[in-house]
Parts: C-alpha cells; sequence; structure tokens
C-alpha cells in the first residue's frame, strides 16, 4: 500500500501539500461555521464536511497522478487541450453551464470549472510543444502557435467571464514561455496583447471597472476593507482559532476568496508569515523539481504547473492584503472549493511523479544532461 | 546569435518568488502590527452595530408546575431610518401609537444611522394601535419594525417575590431563585449585523441574521403555589394586624426537607423597581438572625431526653417565677411551684430550661446545637443565607449555657429552626432544606435534579414521638392553645423572645414566633411563623400562634398534597406521596424484588433480560416518592434461580443464542452440526435439572430454507 506514495520522492513537497490542505480544512471549518449555521438550519459543519470529501477526493487524485508515469501526458497533449477547449466553448452555448452569481463557469456534473481544466491543458501542450520543437524556436514556428493556443484559451474563460482566470492563464503561459527560452521581446508582444485585451474588458464593464476605482481610491471598495479590517485586528498572534468576528457575515465569502483575511485574523502577524513561508517553501520546491527533471519537457512542466499555483497564491493573498484589486481568485488548497483543489493536487500529484524521474540517466551530480548544454537560439529575422 | 539557459531562466522564477514572499512580509507587518490598534477601532464601531436579540428567559415553576416567573413575549419598535419615506409622517403615527411625544420620534428619526430603537417592550394594546397603522397607514410606516422582545411576569407578585426574586434591566437576576440560577435561566442571547452596502449606507437584509438567541433552562421549585400565596395572605394580615415591623413563615415536609412556601415580609413587588429597596429585598427566612426564646427549648428538651438527663416524669422546681443562678436572675411569665418534664413545656418555664441546661453541661449542649444545624448555613439554594450565631465554648460566659437552654444568647435563621422541627417531625433525622426540584432545558430534558437527602440522625425515634407529644400536649393545653384547630391534632411551641435593640441598648422588643408539627404524629408539614417587633401585644400565644392556626385552617382546606388525604386518616393508609426509603433488591430476583418494592409503594420497570437484579435507580437508601418508578436492569444470574426447569422450545434459534438460554439454565448442551437448531432431545417443556445435557441438533440455514421450498 505504502509503494503508491514512494513514486514521488520529494517527501517535502508532498509534506508540505498535505499540511496546505490540512490547514485549508481546518480554516474552512472555522470560516464557515457560521455561515453554515445561518444558511443551513444550524449545520455548522454543512461546508466542512462537502470540503472533507472532496479534500480525500483530491488527496486520491494526487496520488494516482504520483503513479501516473508524465510522458504518458506527453502524447495526450493535444486532445487534453481539445477536451478542454470544447468545455469552455460549452460554457459559452446558452443553457449548458451553471450561471452563479453573473458568472458562468460551471457545467453540472463535471467536478472540475473547465477554466481550471483549461490552465492546466494548456501548460501540458505548451510544454510538450516546446519540448517537441527543442531548441530550435522561432517566432512563427514556436511562439506564434503558442501565443494563439494562449490567447484562445484566454480569450474563450474571459467570455464567462471571469478575468482573474484568464490574466492567470496568461501569465503561466508566458512563465513556460519565459524559461522555454522565448526571447522576452517575443513575451512582451504576448503580454502586451494580454494586457490591452484586459484593459478594454476592463473598461467595458462597469463591474470590473467599479473594482478597480475602489482600489485606485476613487470608489468603495467594501471587501478590500473587511478583509484589510480583519488582517488588522489579527495583530501579532492573532484571536485565536475560531475568534474571527469578521466572518460573521461583515466579510462576504470568508471561506472562499477572504479565507486568508479569516486566516490573518484568526492566528495573527506570526501564523499569516507561517501559512506564505510554507507556499514560498512549496514553490520552491516545485522549481527545484523543474530544475532537476530528466528531460525538458518534464522540466517545463514543473515550472507550468508550480507556477500556476503560485500565481494563484500570490494574487489572492495580493487582495486580500490589498496590494492589487480584487480579483475573486482562491487561495490554492485553503480555500473552500472543490475545483481548484482537485486540480492543484493534480498538479502536484504531477509534480511528485517528474521528481520520482530525476535520478535516473545515473548522472551522479544530479543535474540531466540536457541542461548542461548552453542552448543557441537563432534569432530569425 | 543569442544564448540562453534554463538554469539561468528559472533563477529568476525563484527570485520572482522571494521578492513576492518578502513583498508579503512586509506588507502583512504593515496592516496587522503598525496598523494594528487604527483597525481594532474600526472594528470595534463595526461591531457595536450589532443589533442585539434577547432570547426567552428560563421558566421558573412551582412544584404542581404553576408558573412563578416566565418571560412572555412582546414587542420592541424599531426603525430603519434610510428605508423611511416621510419621516414627518412615520413620526406622527409613531406617537399616536406609542404614546411617546412627537418631538422625539420625529428627532430618532431623523439620526444617521441604520437603525434606532424607537420604544421597548411596549403594551399589548399598543402593539397591536401599531400593527393596525402599519397596515392601514400606505407606507407610511415603512421602514418601521416591530422586534420581538420578552417581559417577565411574576403571576404571584408580592407573595413570592423573595423566593422567585427578580432581574435587573439587563436581564440578569440579583435576587431569590433568579440569581442563584442566573446562569441556568439565562438565555444566549442572540444578534443581528448591519450590512453595509456598496454606497456605505447601512441595510438590514433577511440574509443579516446572524446568531439566534437560545432559551434558557427552567426551573422547578418545591414551592407550592396554593401555600404560598395562602402563607403571604395571612402573614400580611397579621403584620397589619399587630403592625409588626418584618415577618417571615416557612413550611417545610419534613420527611424530604422540601420547601413548600417561603415568605417575607415587607414585601415587593417584582414588576415594580421603585418597591425594591434594601429592607423589602430582604429575604427575612434565610437572612435575618433572631434570638429565637422558647422555641429553642425544643432543642433543650431533646438533648435531655436523648441524653437521659431526665425523664418524662421528672419533677422540676419552677421557682415560683423568679430564679436564681448565681448573680443572675431568671423569669418566668406565669408562676409555678413543682412541674414535671412535660409540664415545664407545656407552660414554658425558663426556669426550669435553664435548670435542665446546667445538667446538659456545655459540651452536650452545644453538640446538640450543632447536629441540629444551628450556626452554621443549610445550604438552601438561595443568595445570601445568614448562618446564625452559635459561640464557641470557650467564649461563653457563666450565664450563656442556661440562657441558651430557653434560647437567648444565641441568634438563629427561621430556616434553620425550622429545619430542627422538621427533623424531630422526621423522626430525629435532619434532611437538607430542598427548594429546587430539577433544572430542565426548554424541550424537557432534566439537566440537574435535586433528590431528598439525609443529613445525619440526631435524636432518635422514641425521643422525637415523646417530643412530639410534648409538643401536641404544649397546643392542647399549653401554650399553644390560640393555635389548635378541630379537626387535627397539631403539635407546637410557642417563642416570645426579647430582642436586644442596638439603638435603644436594651431588650425592649420582642420577636414572637411559633413552630408547628401538623399533625402532631406522622407529621407531613411544619411550619414556623416568625413576627418581629409587633407594636402592641408581644407574647406569641396571642400573637404568632393565630397566625399559624389561620395558616392551617387555609392549607387543610386547598386538597393538595402533603395534606390530602384527610389527617384523620392518615395513619392507616399508604401514604402516597410521602418520601420512603428505596429498599435495596439487587441481587433479588425479579418477582422478590418486585414484591419487595411494590410493599414499600414503589412501582417497578424493568430493563434486560436475566433472572437476577443488577441495578437499580433511584439507588438503595435514598429516598423517593412512593409511586414512582424504580428502575430495575436484569441481568443473567451466575446460578438458576431455582433447581429445576423447563426446557425452552430451542427451535429456529441460533448456535449461540441456544448455548446462551441453555447456560442460563446451568444445562450443557452437546451440538451436532452447523446452522441453526433443528432438533432438540429432550423436547422443549421436558423438565431437566442443573448439569443435564441437552442435544441440539443444527442444519445450515440455506437448507433450511431449502427445504421449506421444497
Amino acid at each position: 500500500m505504502l509503494e503508491v506514495f514512494k513514486a514521488g520522492k520529494d517527501k517535502k513537497l508532498m509534506g508540505a501539500t498535505i499540511l496546505l490542505m490540512a490547514v485549508g480544512l481546518l480554516m474552512v471549518y472555522t470560516s464557515s461555521a457560521g455561515l453554515g449555521a445561518s444558511r443551513f438550519e444550524g449545520d455548522v459543519g454543512h461546508y466542512f464536511k462537502h470540503q472533507a470529501l472532496r479534500a480525500l477526493f483530491a488527496f486520491v487524485a494526487m496520488t494516482v497522478m504520483m503513479n501516473l508515469d508524465y510522458h504518458r501526458l506527453q502524447r495526450k497533449a493535444p486532445w487534453v487541450l481539445i477536451v478542454a477547449l470544447i468545455a469552455l466553448v460549452a460554457l459559452v452555448v446558452p443553457g449548458v453551464g451553471r450561471e452563479v452569481r453573473g458568472a458562468t463557469r460551471q457545467i453540472p456534473g463535471l467536478p472540475v470549472q473547465p477554466s481550471e481544466f483549461a490552465r492546466f491543458a494548456v501548460v501540458l501542450y505548451l510544454s510538450s510543444f516546446l519540448a517537441k520543437r527543442g531548441e530550435a524556436a522561432s517566432f512563427k514556428q514556436c511562439i506564434m502557435p503558442c501565443f494563439a493556443v494562449t490567447l484562445g484559451a484566454a480569450g474563450l474563460v474571459l467570455l464567462q467571464p471571469s478575468l482573474g482566470s484568464a490574466v492567470v492563464l496568461v501569465l503561466v503561459s508566458a512563465v513556460v514561455l519565459y524559461v522555454g527560452g522565448a526571447r522576452l521581446k517575443h513575451l512582451a508582444v504576448v503580454l502586451g496583447t494580454g494586457l490591452a485585451v484586459a484593459v478594454a474588458c476592463i473598461l467595458s464593464n462597469p463591474y470590473q471597472l467599479e473594482r478597480i476605482r475602489g482600489f485606485l481610491g476613487l470608489g468603495h471598495q467594501y471587501q478590500e476593507d473587511q478583509s484589510l479590517l480583519a488582517l488588522g485586528t489579527g495583530g501579532v498572534i492573532g484571536k485565536g482559532i475560531g475568534r474571527s468576528m469578521q466572518k460573521y457575515l461583515f466579510l462576504p465569502d470568508p471561506h472562499t476568496d477572504f479565507v486568508f483575511a479569516i486566516y490573518g485574523e484568526e492566528t495573527g502577524f506570526l501564523g499569516c508569515v507561517l501559512l506564505v513561508s510554507l507556499f514560498t517553501f512549496l514553490l520552491l520546491r516545485g522549481l527545484k523539481v523543474a530544475a532537476s527533471a530528466p528531460d525538458r519537457f518534464g522540466f517545463l512542466l514543473a515550472t507550468g504547473l508550480t507556477a500556476s499555483i503560485g500565481l494563484f497564491f500570490a494574487f489572492n493573498v495580493g487582495v486580500v492584503t490589498g496590494i492589487i484589486p480584487t480579483t475573486g481568485l482562491p487561495l490554492p488548497f485553503i480555500s473552500y472549493g472543490g475545483s481548484a483543489l482537485l486540480m492543484n493536487a493534480v498538479a502536484v500529484g504531477v509534480l511528485l511523479n517528474i521528481s520520482g524521474h530525476r535520478v535516473r540517466e545515473g548522472v551522479s551530480s544530479g543535474r540531466s544532461p540536457w541542461k548542461r548544454n548552453v542552448i543557441r537560439i537563432t534569432e530569425i529575422r | 546569435m543569442r544564448t540562453y539557459d534554463p538554469r539561468h531562466r528559472i533563477k529568476h522564477i525563484a527570485i520572482a518568488c522571494a521578492v513576492v514572499w518578502a513583498l508579503f512580509f512586509l506588507r502583512l507587518f504593515y496592516v496587522q502590527i503598525v496598523c494594528h490598534s487604527r483597525y481594532e477601532k474600526l472594528a470595534l464601531t463595526q461591531h457595536n452595530r450589532r443589533v442585539p436579540l434577547s432570547g426567552v428567559r428560563g421558566t421558573i415553576y412551582d412544584r404542581n408546575g404553576v408558573v412563578l416567573a416566565q418571560d412572555i413575549r412582546t414587542c420592541s419598535v424599531c426603525a430603519y431610518p434610510p428605508q423611511i419615506r416621510d419621516r414627518a409622517a412615520a413620526a406622527r403615527e409613531l406617537s399616536r401609537a406609542l404614546g411617546i411625544p412627537y418631538s422625539r420620534v420625529h428627532r430618532r428619526l431623523g439620526k444617521k444611522a441604520g437603525y434606532v430603537a424607537i420604544a421597548k417592550k411596549i403594551s399589548p394594546e399598543a402593539e397591536a394601535r401599531l400593527r393596525e397603522a402599519k397596515q392601514s397607514g400606505a407606507g407610511r410606516l415603512d421602514g418601521v419594525d416591530l422586534i420581538d422582545d420578552t417581559r417577565r411576569i411574576y403571576p404571584l407578585g408580592r407573595a413570592a417575590c423573595h423566593v422567585v426574586g427578580i432581574i435587573n434591566p439587563d436581564g440578569h437576576g440579583t435576587e431569590g431563585i433568579e440569581a442563584e440560577f442566573d446562569s441556568y435561566l439565562n438565555s444566549t442571547g442572540g444578534w443581528f449585523i448591519l450590512a453595509r452596502d456598496a454606497k456605505g449606507e447601512d441595510v438590514v437584509t433577511t440574509r443579516s441574521l446572524a446568531k439566534q438567541p437560545r432559551p434558557g433552562a427552567n426551573v422547578v421549585l418545591t414551592i407550592d403555589a396554593n401555600y404560598q400565596a395562602i402563607a403571604a395572605s395571612c402573614l400580611r394580615r397579621a403584620m397589619e394586624e399587630h403592625r409588626a415591623a418584618a415577618g417571615s413563615v416557612v413550611m417545610v415536609e419534613p420527611a424530604s426537607g422540601e420547601i413548600l412556601a417561603m415568605v417575607s415580609a415587607p414585601d415587593f413587588d417584582p414588576t415594580v423597581p421603585g418597591t425594591w429597596r434594601r429592607g423589602t429585598l430582604r429575604n427575612r427566612v434565610v437572612m435575618d438572625q433572631f434570638e429565637p426564646g422558647s422555641t429553642f427549648k425544643l432543642i433543650t428538651l431533646g438533648a435531655v431526653l436523648e441524653e437521659d438527663v431526665a425523664e418524662s416524669t421528672t419533677i422540676f422546681y419552677a421557682e415560683n417565677g423568679v430564679g436564681r443562678f448565681g448573680q443572675f436572675r431568671v423569669n418566668d411569665t406565669s408562676k409555678h411551684g413543682w412541674v414535671s418534664l412535660k409540664e415545664f413545656f407545656r407552660v414554658s418555664s425558663n426556669i426550669v430550661a435553664a435548670k435542665l441546661g446546667l445538667m446538659i453541661g456545655e459540651d452536650k449542649f452545644y453538640g446538640y446545637c450543632r447536629a441540629f444545624g444551628f450556626g452554621a448555613t443549610t445550604g438552601i439554594d438561595l443568595p445570601g443565607e445568614g448562618a446564625g450565631k452559635l459561640r464557641n465554648t470557650e467564649d461563653w460566659s457563666q450565664r450563656s449555657l442556661f440562657t441558651m437552654a430557653y434560647g437567648q444568647e444565641i441568634s438563629v435563621t427561621a430556616l434553620q429552626l425550622a429545619m430542627a422541627y422538621a427533623a424531630v417531625a422526621n423522626d430525629g433525622v435532619m434532611t437538607r432544606p430542598m427548594l429546587v426540584k430539577r433544572i430542565e432545558d426548554d424541550g424537557g430534558r432534566g439537566l440537574r435534579r435535586w433528590l431528598p437527602r439525609e443529613r445525619r440522625r440526631v435524636l432518635s425515634e422514641g425521643t422525637c414521638r415523646t417530643i412530639k407529644e410534648f409538643l401536641a400536649d404544649a397546643v392542647d393545653n399549653g401554650t399553644g392553645r390560640s393555635a389548635r384547630v378541630e379537626w387535627c391534632r397539631i403539635g407546637g411551641k410557642t417563642g416570645t423572645a426579647q430582642k436586644y435593640s442596638a439603638s435603644t441598648r436594651s431588650y425592649s422588643s420582642f420577636v414572637s414566633s411559633f413552630a408547628g408539627l401538623l399533625p402532631a404524629e406522622n407529621t407531613r408539614l411544619v411550619c414556623l411563623v416568625v413576627l418581629d417587633e409587633p407594636a402592641d401585644e408581644h407574647l406569641a400565644a396571642v400573637v404568632a400562634a393565630p397566625v399559624f392556626k389561620e395558616l392551617v385552617e387555609r392549607v387543610g382546606n386547598c386538597s393538595r398534597p402533603p395534606l390530602s388525604p384527610p389527617f384523620d386518616r392518615i395513619r392507616f393508609e399508604v401514604r402516597n406521596d410521602a418520601h420512603v426509603r428505596v429498599p435495596d433488591v439487587r441481587l433479588l430476583a425479579e418477582d422478590e424484588a418486585a414484591r419487595d418494592l411494590k410493599k414499600v409503594g414503589f412501582d417497578v420497570r424493568f430493563s434486560g433480560v436475566g433472572s437476577r437484579v443488577v441495578s437499580q435507580e433511584p439507588a438503595a437508601g435514598t429516598l423517593a416518592r412512593t409511586g414512582t418508578d424504580v428502575r430495575l436492569r436484569l441481568a443473567e444470574a451466575d446460578k438458576p434461580a431455582s433447581d429445576e426447569g423447563a426446557l425452552p422450545d430451542l427451535r429456529g434459534l441460533s448456535m449461540r443464542d441456544a448455548l446462551r438460554r441453555l447456560s442460563a439454565m446451568a444445562v450443557t448442551a452437546r451440538v451436532n452440526g452447523s446452522g441453526v437448531v433443528a432438533g432438540q432431545s429432550p423436547p422443549a417443556g421436558s423438565l431437566v435439572r442443573r448439569g443435564d445435557c441437552c442435544v441440539l441438533e443444527l442444519r445450515p440455514l440455506a437448507a433450511e430454507r431449502h427445504g421449506t421450498h421444497r
């Protein structure tokens, strides 16, 4: 039985993930108790029970992915991408998706949101594509297709509308392209296009505009104020687990996007720094897995998956601490919600599988042979 | 040509991670530590916008379920100013319906707040007017809301005020049971929160309700509302007639120590705070300490009889009214020569009491005082109980011993004295005074229970019989004559004590008391009446004894236990609701246990299977009301109940069940095959002895079923 856990070599990465999931369950319980009680006839454990089930499911998914050779994913990458795009298109078709608070993000019956799955698919596809192209990376042959896939998927996500997810998707792709050797000029084109679309989107949507205006101090920003209030009243050591006042509906969604604020209120500065450090540790371990991956595909895939977790973390904590405007992105492993938890667990599972492959090839230094080569990129005019 | 090193680029990503970490660290430090106090202040103003919701405080019941204190629903009026369209019109309607000045309502409605309270706990009429106005008001009262609130009512009013107690405006008990069991009675309050919309204005939505209040637990007292009301009215009438400064009445059921009535005067109205003054709030039954006077001769008499210092026929010289004890003089109210012990008690001679005290001796007398519970609190569930004053023998002066023997130089509370009489009525066993029977939550589930508890035996049964005879004699022929009733022989003792007044520094006023047993034998009720500083007459025979008589007459007319069935027949009947010690029936057989319990007057309920009783509830030795269920758990005994028994039909049983049945009869089994029992030898119903053997034929279940199919 324990054999299945030996596939992932990076025990620290696994430990950090399990720890985060445990903290997540605890936080979902304490932050949603009041909400559950008021919405579900006094059932304080309503959200917790759901989340515990999902966490178990996610853990199983992680274990499965950990034992699945990631090279098998490489061959299936285009098909995965096609499935993801079909799901995204299906959301746009009226009547298929389920509308929640003005956005259509779910297809009833599917365990994950299409946008979450699409991010994974895009990272997978880009990694396999760039790995195949190898060193000979030209703009037309290499960057353009990636560009098209990324912006296409991001555009579909934007239609839901889910600006935050789309931005993360573009940024994750940019990271993959960056470590894949894309030239900065080309990256700038990708990011620039993404930015232009995002700005256009914000300007055309009064809801988004209000958020940005609020952030710039021109309007009200109830959530941000309340979230900072929660963090601020936490102080150095916090009020203690379960003692948050803000969760009683001062802060909307205390168990999803703003769970970190409740966490900060209950555990204080020390708890926050610990959690942020734990996330950073997880990211650095992920990057280490990438750096010691046996081949280029593994390297790119590990980087991309790490980046997708990292960007969600950065965006969420950035919003809660008031550094960036409200985006509506969950905190990986901590926030209530099964879809993101599942995909993040899958991502860690793949990372763990990649970490298990690194000692092959018999390289004593622990580095992969391909990394020693300095890759030449021919500039094509 | 350009070169790129993937290791280099991934390092950039790692550096970005570190930068993000540092950024968050600094930001968190700024928000959580630098700005902490600022956010604390902000949070305070925000959380103060919680609107409290009061829950229902627990109800206080008497022993028969009569309500003594209860929260009833009423309404408070509040308004949400942003939702009010026409402020002037709304204010006019409100002031008309509620009778509050227009200008005040108008000003309240003009506040820049999401929620303002208009009026608290309005009357039902005002509520009806307001609801009507809201319906016909064409939207003028939109934004005005009626919130459920509670008001506490005390159906017995002044009669039970000291026992039940009062609550302060914050809803916390400050006197009596309300104070003593505040933590149980109190509801946990709820609140709702004013949300703020995008414009920063307060809004109230249905979703914003955050915490529902939870009702408090109910307290059931041993008090009988009828007795309490009778005692209160008798005491009030006596207070007026004799212009006494204070008074108290306490009624105890001697077998269980349950307090049936406890009244103190002057009293107050629990719903009118203006009447709550220092003097009126005092529960004199447990707080006031007084020198008991002749009623205390009971202890002297008890000690004399128990210690065999004298017999009931022993005669003493009463010194013709003036006795000399060293340099001290003791007076009697009437002159007597030679009197027997019985006559001494009948005429209540101080001189003989003093002589008896000297005969008993300091240490023994002190020991009896302690044993009867004087000088220590009784532990009743009321706040501020006094212990009385009983000095140690080292602190006694030369006159202390014989003065105490007739009840001066010692101070007691009315409750202590009543419990001492109850101990005699209970054949010499002190019980703990009980005021609370049980506490249960709003669903009726019991949270705490009180059972009658014996404290100690202070006198033998024989002594008590003699004392009761003396007490009856004192009423029939002696000082207590004015307490006599026709339908029942009661026992009692008067007491007229001189009271030391600190202002005049003299013994110029009196405390008049009467302690009675009803009836004198098989006593069901012990009652103590104390009147403090009666104005004209001070003799207890004239002041306190008639109060007792009136009390007993009226109590006798209300057919409530413990005084029904009629007294003349009590002795020959099973006492329907007396407290009886539960016999120990553990390890008895089912029928024996049932017989034993039924004999004493309990009902029996069995649970479990087996031939022997392994546990019982209530436990053996505790007191319980006759007629209550005694729950017995049965289990298999090691030995069968009888030596010989009929073999049961074991067919169809599983092997394990069959073996269990056989082993219960101490019959050994031989098993052939497997599955369920299909046949047995000897057959069912045949007599077997212990140690006999039974052969079981077993067949698989499937085959059995198969067979029936065919």
